[in-house]
């Protein structure tokens, strides 16, 4: 057994949040002589880090969060949004696990759209634009709510790590001398480890505008054995609101009577803020000209910027060129907030030297007397691939370090956030020596999320897209709630209470179902035309939108996954997620051949699943492998999956 | 890293020449252990005079030739030793190269195994290997040889790419529906592309089952109609008993031959008789179900049938396999017979024209330089291809579904290539290679 943290000395120092105003200088950052001891340590407050700083301290973790800069917390980087495909998808998700984006989205809300909303509900995300400052207030304040929980402003510069042949980590050195301590550390700083920003020719360094960069963190891992890469990504120009002619901009309306994101936002009143209008407009042949004829100033194809950008979220001058074809391209102009001046133009991500961006900018319809109040930029930065982490997201290499985020190679803040909780969940487990949480492919999109980063590794940074998942017509976001609250409530983040209503919740949609077996209307609702509330009008009490929308998703589906879920169950076992012991000895099964000892202990397979993919590895092995898991697990009951 | 694999690669028993094959990176030493005078020195591909021996004891004289990796079959270094084929002689050498360490016998297959898994191949050009060996007929040695040049896997792969390109679109639209105005024009001719590309190519695979499991022909008809005298004309052996007495026939006989360089199953079959009992009533049972597997029926009509008789012997089989021919031509006189052949097993009039007819039947879509689908393996993964891309054609606009229906169909075009296939798979699929393949 792993010492537990009882036993330490307990925190001699806490600044307690709630006694300070955010963002002045009375967060002191720790000095030099003083020593710290938590239960777990947050390395970064973005997205990642504020969902694992929540969930280790309502576990009840004594938990420090040292972040780079106090106002930074839980920042919007790139696009005020929350949701969209797949992503929606992983907040929902997330919300029922018992994390905390959705509520901030729906508090900060001022547009939502529901994305696909003519297609089948498997499909259907929602996408809530945020007013930036708002939502970065709202996870502040949670994080204030929160008693266990220290906030430090600081850099962290050193992992400290212990022992043979797995060493586990003890706590972090801070770039001023400081030293805190605890058994468990997750790292989630993002962008910002060796972080360069590239605007034309121009470098700075920095992992976001008017922010540092890590460096010292970076060596740290390299020298603890983590295998560091670079990737890039990159943000459009932030143009003033009041310099744009909306007249010629076609608006993009947002939903009237919108569903909340989390469930733990009111039905009604909501929204919660005035909604904005969000307008649309495309560039232009001219702009696809002006950007051609200099990309000779493009950091993307100078070769300035050697890192690998996200396919998914290109910039403007790599769609030009990548799409040719096109005569244009869609740009949302998204207001940043009511009393923001800034405007958003998704879309138009880029690195071009300032000049250039400027008139590419007059070129698009309303934007012919744009004033840019910042222009846009590429950031490279190191990574680690996360083929080095376990499916738990601690790592491999050190027992209790856990890495989540952008700094695993995904890109998006829901990717993040989602990391983050598991992170966080995990590392609470282990402190408490509990069995940890690992979600199947079947159960989540965020547990293909994180088995496709750690089982496959990314090129590329990572975006979840609903067809990655083989169980997408299973994994809605009407459904995540029914799929995850149990799992939420079983790690200690859902009350009872909250449970107890998602149970009511799902037994309504059951009895309904019933209902319309009995009434011989389940083959009607079947048609991919007949929606519920016209079969049943007439026919007694309706339920309410968002369970109708349920039931019929779960009718019209139905037939459907069972083949399909047949079909796929044959290639590719859903009883794959059940762990293998990390410390087992390859070497001491004497029914497998040298060959495939070998090869089991330099892969270090963590499931079933992954133990199956090992070519080489056939059923008799994972007979002889079973058989001497079994007899592990007699001679030693604890649990074995943490030595 | 793998174990190095040996085996002897040629057949068991005497032979002008032996070889043993050593794959793996003990390949070099394991193959020191059985030169005289150690390994000599080595042009890549180029056979090397040496003499072999086991501990100081000179054995034989021989050649020996290497491949180093990646450019030889397995994709590893490969040693082949080329001696005199004696088995004991083999045995020997073996014996010796296996004392090395981390050499061991190979199973069968797994030279095979390792180059698909290694990339050098994929699993339908391994699959043509253990085919080409294992060809009995010359059809079967041309389709084998088409598959083993990639014939097959490029029509696969092209299909293949259809259907992710198609779900590509199909994903495109619903990942990211606000820059994708449009494109769900396409979605329908896309799958519709797709779904062409396997049919084809499943057509060519109902032609392509003739060559793996040789055709067969079902001789049926009225009792007496000169049926056996037929199949014994076709054949060229008395092998059915010949008699005037109706219903002498009451077993279906079977004999092999080739036509068109195909392997046909001939079948000779009991009389079909109204009112027949007992055993001859079995034997037309036995009739039937042998047409229910014909690829064609020769239905042998008596002289003066009448034309409702003749429709009722013709419901036997569906048309598209029915061959109609007057039997008995011999003892007929200038009748006229429509445009149906005359055929006399006892003269031979009309076998020559009949033999031409059955090579027309069996070879239309043209065996022999066409692509074709062999394996059942790969008729089952095609059709159940087939089967989900047209349900994604009948999902209409629910793109999500039918994009789980080209995920199938893509999944199953991938087995035959092997390059999503399970070890139970490859396992299957490799049990039916010889030792040192």
């Amino acid at each position: 057994m792993r010492n537990r943290t009882s036993k330490q000395p307990r925190a001699r120092f806490s600044w307690k949040q709630e006694h300070v105003p955010r963002g002045t200088s009375a967060w002191r950052p720790v000095s030099a002589w003083s020593v710290n001891a938590f239960d777990a340590i947050i390395v970064g407050l973005g997205h990642a880090g504020a969902e694992a700083a929540l969930a280790c301290a309502r576990k009840g973790l004594k938990t420090a969060a040292i972040t780079l800069r106090l106002d930074g917390i839980a920042a919007m980087s790139c696009n005020p949004s929350i949701g969209g495909t797949a992503k929606g998808h992983l907040v929902r998700e997330l919300d029922a696990l018992g994390g905390e984006m959705a509520r901030a989205a729906d508090l900060a809300g001022t547009h939502f759209i529901t994305l696909n909303a003519s297609r089948g509900p498997a499909v259907q995300a929602t996408r809530v634009l945020c007013d930036r400052d708002a939502y970065a207030l709202a996870i502040q304040g949670a994080l204030k709510a929160e008693p266990n929980l220290t906030i430090m402003e600081g850099e962290v510069e050193a992992l400290i790590a212990e022992g043979t042949p797995r060493p586990a980590i003890r706590g972090v050195h801070l770039a001023n001398g400081a030293e805190v301590q605890a058994p468990l550390v997750i790292v989630t700083t993002g962008t910002f480890l060796k972080a360069l920003m590239h605007v034309g020719s121009e470098k700075s360094v920095g992992g976001r505008a008017g922010d540092a960069a890590a460096t010292g963190l970076s060596e740290s891992l390299k020298k603890l054995g983590f295998h560091l890469d670079r990737f890039k990504t990159g943000t459009p120009p932030r143009l003033f609101h009041d310099s744009i002619d909306w007249s010629v901009c076609p608006v993009q309306p947002g939903e009237a009577a919108p569903r909340p994101f989390s469930l733990r936002s009111p039905h009604s009143p909501f929204p919660l803020r005035p909604q904005l209008a969000c307008h649309i407009t495309h560039t232009a042949e001219a702009t696809h000209q002006l950007l051609r004829a200099n990309l000779a100033h493009a950091p993307l194809f100078t070769g300035q910027i050697s890192g690998r950008g996200p396919r998914y979220c290109p910039s403007i001058e790599d769609k030009v060129v990548r799409f040719a074809s096109r005569d244009r391209h869609i740009v949302f102009l998204q207001p940043e907030g009511a009393l923001s001046p800034l405007v958003y133009p998704a879309g138009l991500s880029t690195s071009m030297p300032r000049e250039i961006q400027d008139s590419f900018l007059r070129t698009i319809p309303g934007l012919a007397n744009v004033k840019v109040a910042r222009f846009g930029y590429a950031v490279e930065y190191d990574y680690v691939p996360p083929t080095q982490l376990l499916p738990t997201l601690e790592t491999k290499q050190i027992a209790g370090l856990y890495l989540a985020g952008q700094l695993n190679g995904t890109s998006g803040y829901e990717e993040a956030a989602f990391q983050g909780l598991i992170a966080g969940i995990n590392g609470a487990l282990q402190v408490r020596g509990e069995p940890p949480l690992v979600l199947g492919r079947s159960e989540a999109h965020g547990g293909v999320l994180i088995d496709e980063i750690v089982s496959k590794g990314v090129d590329e940074p990572f975006r979840m897209l609903t067809s990655r998942s083989e169980f997408r017509l299973a994994l809605r976001e009407g459904n995540a709630e029914f799929r995850l609250r149990e799992v939420g409530h079983r790690v200690g983040l859902v009350s009872d209470a909250q449970l107890l209503a998602t149970r009511a919740r799902r037994a309504r949609i059951d009895e309904e179902v019933e209902r319309l077996a009995k009434l011989g209307k389940l083959q009607a609702l079947r048609q991919p035309s007949i929606r519920y509330a016209t079969l049943m009008d007439g026919e007694g009490d309706l339920l309410a939108p968002d369970l109708a929308a349920e039931v019929e998703a779960q009718v019209k589906y139905e037939g459907y996954l069972k083949a399909a879920i047949a079909g796929i169950a044959r290639d590719l076992d859903v009883g794959d997620d059940r762990p293998v012991p990390m410390a087992i000895d390859w070497s001491n099964i004497p029914a497998l051949s040298m060959e495939i000892r070998e090869k089991l202990g330099t892969r270090r397979p963590t499931t079933w699943g992954h133990l199956r993919k090992i070519p080489g590895v056939t059923p008799p092995a994972l007979n002889a492998i079973a058989i001497h898991l079994r007899r592990l697990e007699q001679l030693d009951s604890g649990s074995p999956q943490w030595r | 890293m793998h174990a190095t694999i040996v085996a002897i690669s040629t057949p068991v028993g005497r032979g002008g020449i032996g070889i043993i094959r050593v794959s793996g990176p003990r390949a070099r030493a394991a193959a020191a252990r059985v030169c005289r005078c150690g390994l000599p020195s080595l042009v890549p591909r180029v056979a090397t005079r040496v003499d072999f021996a086991a501990g100081d004891t000179a054995l034989d004289r021989g050649l020996i030739l290497l491949f180093p990796e990646p450019k030889s079959f397995t994709g590893e270094t490969v040693v082949e030793l080329h001696t005199h084929g004696s088995p004991r002689l083999l045995q020997m050498l073996l014996t010796e190269i296996l004392l090395e360490p981390g050499v061991r016998l190979a199973q069968p297959g797994e030279f095979s195994r390792r180059a698909v898994r290694n990339g050098q191949m994929d699993l339908a050009v391994a699959e043509s290997v253990a085919d080409i060996i294992a060809a009995e007929s010359e059809a079967q040695v041309h389709a084998a040889a088409a598959q083993m040049v990639g014939a097959l896997s490029i029509r696969v792969e092209a299909a293949r790419d259809a259907v992710l390109r198609a779900r590509a679109t199909v994903d495109g639209v619903l990942e990211f529906p606000e820059e994708t105005d449009g494109a769900e024009y396409d979605v329908a001719s896309h799958i519709a592309e797709a779904r062409a590309t396997v049919v084809d190519l499943l057509a060519h695979g109902e032609r392509g089952r003739l060559i793996r499991r040789g055709a067969r022909i079902v001789i049926f008809g009225p009792a007496n109609a000169g049926k056996s005298t037929l199949f014994n004309a076709l054949v060229g052996v008395e092998m059915a008993i010949v008699d005037a007495e109706p219903g002498t026939t009451r077993d279906a006989i079977e004999a092999t031959l080739e036509i068109a360089g195909l392997r046909v199953s001939l079948v000779d079959t009991a009389g079909l008789r109204e009112g027949a009992e007992g055993i001859e009533q079995k034997g037309i049972e036995r009739t039937r179900s042998a047409l229910a597997e014909a690829d064609i029926g020769i239905l042998v009509i008596p002289p003066g049938a009448s034309d409702s008789q003749i429709a009722i012997w013709e419901r036997e089989i569906d048309p598209s396999r029915l061959l109609a021919v007057f039997g008995k031509a011999d003892l007929v006189q200038a009748t006229v017979e429509g445009d149906r052949l005359r055929v006399s097993g006892t003269s031979g009039l009309g076998i020559p024209i009949l033999r031409e007819l059955l090579e027309q039947r069996l070879t239309q879509g043209g065996i022999g330089e066409a692509v074709l689908v062999t394996s059942e393996r790969h008729l089952d993964a095609l059709r159940r291809a087939a089967a989900a891309l047209d349900r994604a054609i009948a999902v209409g606009s629910s793109l999500e579904l039918a994009s789980a229906e080209l995920r199938i169909g893509a999944q199953a075009l991938a087995e035959i290539l092997g390059s999503d296939a399970s070890t139970e798979l490859l396992d299957a699929v490799f049990a039916r290679f010889c030792i040192g393949k």
